[in-house]
């Protein structure tokens, strides 16, 4: 832990490209449903490697495929409950809790992370144990210096006020112990000269824990001083060429000596981090590299080590850009897919550049093959390439990362190719797809195979191999009829969110495509203890369906008189034309909070999960077609037209945006609307209500 | 807000007179031709900087494996004399612990001690996937923690303007002195943007937009003369590949 906490107190962070940095969120992020992924989001990472995942999650997934690692008896984790990814997508960090479930949560890192300042509150407690095991140091000398070392935080607050240290420390350990406080004192505060002639002395000391202390804390000093001119005004790292290279030198030597006489010391594990730190600030590059491929294989899968080095090496990866500096085929992959990126800043990387990397890939042809493959997928476009490179192999017991990336590729080609084996391969694939976050994706293959070959009802056919939640909950909302839709409503072998989104999608449908006699029928299935309230914003997303809403969703405001929606309902399968009753259903979605929650309008795009067309009969008249309806109908009465007019208008109130679903009507058509009322209808009330349009 | 609004609304004046004078920005967003940018983490500083009135800093993250530790990025307290600055936290969850709070403020007051003129704080959010509802309490929390000289900045909300909940983005308005919407995804500026900012200019909240360097961007009728519009912040982009 501390040796990241050091390497990563380090330096350029995570990537700066804009996709990565501050594009996805900002408008939340929301997974892509579908196998390919060729731009980055950091919230639909899949598990299998491409191009758009985050490069720390291909790394990751590429350290445990280089150590062989099962994940046999993981598990997701426990408290995982977030239906729009599913446990087909997952963010970087969730790796750590479905991998690393014992791994306690990361610490705080102090108030000083970042900075050298991160050992000042660790240092207190080690400090405070050297001197109570040196036998030799008076208990009041003790007791004053343990208080001095509070003396140090004002370095690291930037105070300027000078350190009182302690009167009267006369023994030999306890100016021994002071002197270190000195020269841990000017370490703080970035004067390198004292503190390194401090700690050089300090390096002979009688006591065992000063004396390795010293010796470790003048490679820092060292290193510290190399990089203390390298700094912009900005704080950033201004380049390798603004370090002093004899300090850097120094530094080397110093972690290089304290590692040679304390191999297993306290400091070690730092020592190593900061060692590659240097090679870093020295624009080492090739080293840093083969240092990083070398820790590849030797630091455990299991243990959450394994984690964090993803993480340093990803914070250092954009020094490796260069990627003729870079010689192991691990990192090379994860640069070439980076380099496969769509909207990415940095040009494509081409055929011709990958076919000159072969040797370098020596070895690991199974990569190499995987790396040109994901090229002719993604950029070449030439999915019988993708087959050529990749043959089948999809009965295995089981596949590790990268066997398994290999073989979805595969399937995805097959899938660009509509060859007629596509689904059956997924369905071999599926049995050795055993690995956390595999078999959903598979699953997720399959759902939208049969989705795109008129098979939809397999998916939910009774033994289904399509099993997730997620999956199945989109493909109810876009494209399921009411058969399967009441069916899937009625399943108790399914969970109750699945179930309720399924009767959700059936009542909401039937209303608005006016299936009343269908809705009234099937609205007693709604349960009698079904939530009332919810937000009908994202059915996925939200916690509890709020069914209730259609038997006491509010129907009526002062503005019109309409009674509950079931007698409105009643009404309208008697006659789908009745005027109050349209005027009514368009109240009850108005004031019930089905406005701009245009759920099935705004469906996924083609080339995703739930992109067919809908298998729901019908179209759905929204409240902006009742009004226009109305307004068009004889029957209706001048208070019923009326009431139309001034609804349709304010549908764009007060924005502009259209509140009431449908295509947007030109302001010129609203304009039309208002003067119509004024003009037809002057004494209305409704003419004198609407006194602007929008 | 208003007591505040006199004190702070210094450097966002500051872009907006700028903006003021220029009628269409180029179609290409060249740094040369602004005055306030983004400046992320290991990116090397741009020539443009030397005429910035207003600096974005990312300065670390608090990401979704860990609700107790801030994440610093940025290598060493930055010294900056002829800008304003702001400290931008990429944030993944909102649910921080009291140390993540008092990292941050510590380091606004680092920063302000090293003698840099700083504006505020902004939050960069990378919503998962919940409501604008718990964002707003969060940012009203975090708020009153601040004290009274910082701004409070946010990003984003492109979404939360066309489609947000409007009692919750309304909640916003009271609590941050500033929203910075980005208009490009890659160098791409997002379609229909045009709508999002139509939806941004009914809140009451002083908005940037932000721009991407080398981007495409045409800027929509009218925009300039928004009162609440403060001026352009430009993304900058790695350099030397």
């Amino acid at each position: 832990m501390k040796r990241i906490a050091l390497m990563g107190a380090a330096l350029v962070g995570a990537f700066a490209l804009p996709g990565a940095a501050g594009a996805s969120g900002d408008y939340g992020c929301y997974p892509s449903w579908k196998l390919a992924k060729q731009g980055f989001s950091n919230c639909d990472n899949r598990a299998v490697l491409s191009p758009g995942n985050d490069t720390r999650v291909n790394m990751f997934f590429l350290l445990r495929d280089r150590q062989g690692a099962h994940t046999a008896g993981l598990s997701y984790p426990a408290d995982w409950n977030n239906l729009t990814l599913g446990r087909n997508f997952f963010y970087w960090g969730d790796l750590r809790k479905a991998f690393y479930p014992a791994a306690a949560e990361e610490g705080e890192g102090g108030d000083f992370a970042g900075s050298r300042c991160i050992s000042l509150a660790s240092g207190a407690q080690s400090f405070g144990d050297a001197m109570r095991a040196n036998r030799a140091l008076p208990a009041a000398e003790r007791t004053k210096l343990a208080e001095a070392r509070g003396e140090l935080l004002k370095r690291c607050n930037a105070e300027t006020a000078p350190a009182s240290w302690p009167e009267g420390v006369k023994s030999a350990p306890g100016r021994e112990f002071l002197a270190y406080l000195q020269a841990a004192e000017a370490f703080y505060g970035a004067l390198w000269d004292p503190s390194r002639q401090g700690f050089e002395r300090l390096r002979g000391a009688r006591d065992p824990w000063l004396a390795e202390t010293a010796a470790y804390m003048l490679a820092r000093v060292e290193l510290n001083a190399a990089q203390d001119k390298s700094f912009d005004e900005y704080g950033s790292f201004a380049g390798a060429d603004r370090v002093d290279k004899a300090a850097l030198a120094r530094g080397r030597a110093g972690f290089d000596a304290y590692l040679q006489r304390y191999p297993k010391g306290r400091y070690a594990a730092s020592a190593e981090g900061l060692l590659r730190r240097a090679m870093w600030l020295a624009g080492d590059v090739e080293g840093l590299a083969r240092e990083y491929e070398r820790l590849f294989a030797a630091t455990p899968a299991g243990e959450v080590g394994a984690f964090d080095l993803v993480q340093e090496i990803d914070n250092k990866l954009p020094s490796f850009d260069d990627k003729t500096r870079v010689d192991g085929p691990l990192l090379l992959a994860i640069l070439d897919l980076k380099l496969m990126r769509a909207d990415s800043p940095y040009p494509t990387i081409t055929a011709a550049q990958i076919e000159a990397q072969k040797a370098r890939f020596a070895g690991r042809e199974d990569l190499y093959g995987f790396v040109a493959a994901n090229h002719a997928f993604y950029v070449a476009k030439d999915m019988r390439r993708v087959l050529a490179l990749i043959p089948d192999d999809a009965r295995r017991g089981d596949y590790p990362p990268l066997a398994f990336s290999r073989q979805v590729l595969r399937g995805q080609a097959l899938a660009a190719l509509k060859d007629r084996n596509e689904a059956g391969f997924w369905r071999e694939l599926l049995g050795g797809a055993k690995a956390l976050y595999q078999r959903p994706t598979i699953e997720l293959a399959l759902a939208m195979n049969y989705e795109r070959s008129g098979r939809l009802a397999d998916v939910f056919v009774a033994g289904s191999p399509i099993g997730e939640t997620s999956i199945r909950e989109i493909l109810l909302q876009y494209v399921a009829g009411p058969g399967i839709l009441r069916a899937q409503a009625a399943d108790a072998t399914r969970p109750r969110h699945e179930r309720d989104v399924a009767l959700f999608t059936l009542l909401t449908k039937q209303l608005g495509h006016g299936n009343y006699a269908g809705f009234l029928k099937d609205s007693a299935l709604v349960r009698r203890d079904a939530p009332e309230e919810g937000s009908l914003w994202n059915l996925q997303e939200a916690e509890r369906i709020p069914l209730g809403i259609f038997r006491a969703g509010r129907a009526s405001d002062e503005d019109y008189a309409c009674p509950a929606l079931s007698a409105s309902v009643d009404r309208l399968a008697r006659d789908p034309r009745d005027v109050g009753a349209r005027i009514c259903l368009g109240e009850f979605y108005r004031l019930s909070g089905f406005d701009g929650a245009d759920r099935f309008e705004v469906r996924p795009k083609a080339d995703e999960l739930g992109g067919t067309t809908s298998l729901f009969p019908g179209t759905f008249s929204t409240r902006a077609d009742i009004y226009r309806d109305v307004m068009a109908d004889p029957r209706a009465s001048a208070n019923d037209k009326a009431y139309a007019l001034y609804r349709a208008v304010n549908c764009y109130a007060p924005s502009g945006n259209n509140e009431c679903g449908g295509v947007e009507v030109a302001k010129s058509q609203r304009q039309a609307w208002f003067q119509q009322l004024k003009r037809e209808f002057p004494t209305s009330e409704w003419a004198r209500k609407l006194r602007y349009y929008w | 807000m208003n007591r505040r609004a006199a004190v702070l609304w210094g450097p966002a004046v500051l872009g907006f007179a700028l903006s003021g004078c220029r009628e269409a920005p180029p179609a290409r967003v060249d740094p040369a031709g602004y005055d306030a940018f983004f400046l992320w983490a290991g990116v090397r500083p741009h020539e443009a900087l030397k005429q910035a009135k207003t600096v974005y800093l990312l300065a670390g993250e608090v990401r979704a494996d860990s609700n107790a530790r801030f994440v610093p990025l940025r290598p060493q307290t930055p010294r900056v004399g002829h800008a304003w600055i702001w400290l931008t936290v990429r944030v993944e969850r909102i649910d921080w612990q009291d140390g993540v709070y008092r990292n941050l403020l510590g380091q606004l007051e680092r920063w302000q001690r090293a003698g840099n003129h700083v504006a505020g704080l902004q939050i960069d959010f990378d919503a998962r996937t919940r409501g604008l509802a718990d964002y707003a309490a969060f940012l009203a929390d975090l708020r009153r923690r601040l004290p009274a000289r910082y701004q409070l900045s946010v990003t984003g909300l492109m979404d939360w303007s066309a489609n947000g909940d409007p009692a919750a983005l309304a909640a916003l308005a009271g609590t941050v002195d500033e929203v910075v919407v980005q208009s490009y995804q890659g160098r791409a500026t997002i379609p229909g943007y045009e709508r999002y900012l139509a939806g941004l200019r009914r809140l009451p909240l002083a908005y940037r937009v932000a721009l991407v360097e080398g981007g495409e961007w045409h800027a929509p009728p009218g925009l300039a003369k928004d009162p609440q519009f403060r001026g352009y912040v430009v993304f900058l982009l790695p350099r030397g590949n």
